[in-house]
């Protein structure tokens, strides 16, 4: 996984908070500098926050 | 007595929304909710913890609607069938506007009980994977990924169901003459 890009999984986990630091810093670092994974995760958040 | 009452009253919501979620339709969800509140009150113990409480409390829940299922003869579980297979790992494309509280209800109301439970427990009540894992019965890796098949079926029927929004204030004919 280490260096990889994150994937959906990964994303959702983000998201919801539960990877660890480490691996919760590395996805954000990986969201800051590619589009479609900004778009990705901005959507689960939104989809999350929805279903509230 | 009363004070059992007051604690319950606190999850009354969230209690709703799942049983809402399993059952499909709010009366019977009205039922599995009195139904847990009236276990509940009458259980002898309850967990003093809050997160012990609240995982009791769902469960109570989950329990009642399992025992209605059985009685009414639907052996129905609720896994989702794919649960052996690899989380997703291609990244998702969606039109992010297309979300809204209409289209999210609708979208529940056409995917799985599986899915749709899944996504209420984390999202509507708030469970950990862990949490979710432990009362669902499943391991804290397959909440991962049931929950991201969940949340992919969910945006497809959001997409697919195609409810378009409409301007505020605009007559039948107009807004009849607009969907053309």
């Amino acid at each position: 996984m280490n260096g990889a890009r994150p994937d959906w999984a990964t994303l959702n986990a983000y998201v919801d908070g539960e990877l660890q630091p480490g691996e919760a810093a590395r996805v954000a670092r990986a969201v800051a500098s590619d589009h479609a994974l900004a778009d990705a995760t901005a959507t689960i958040a939104r989809l999350r926050a929805t279903v509230h | 007595m009363d004070q059992r009452r007051v604690r319950i009253e606190t999850y009354l919501n969230r209690l709703h929304g799942y049983a809402l979620s399993l059952a499909g339709d709010r009366d019977r969800a009205r039922d599995l909710v009195q139904d847990c509140a009236l276990r509940a009150m009458a259980a002898r113990r309850s967990p003093v913890d809050e997160p012990a409480y609240r995982a009791w409390l769902f469960r109570i829940l989950r329990n009642a609607y399992l025992d209605q299922e059985r009685r009414a003869g639907r052996t129905q579980s609720l896994s989702d069938g794919h649960d052996q297979a690899p989380g997703d790992t291609q990244i998702w494309r969606f039109d992010e506007s297309l979300i809204s509280a209409l289209t999210v209800r609708i979208g529940l109301a056409r995917i799985s009980v599986a899915h749709r439970e899944i996504i209420t427990l984390v999202d509507l009540v708030g469970f950990t994977y862990a949490e979710t894992a432990e009362l669902i019965g499943v391991a804290p890796g397959t909440v991962m990924s049931r929950l991201c098949r969940a949340r992919h079926a969910l945006l497809k029927a959001i997409t697919e169901s195609n409810v378009q929004p409409l301007p505020i204030g605009i007559g039948t004919a107009q807004a009849r003459k607009l969907a053309k």
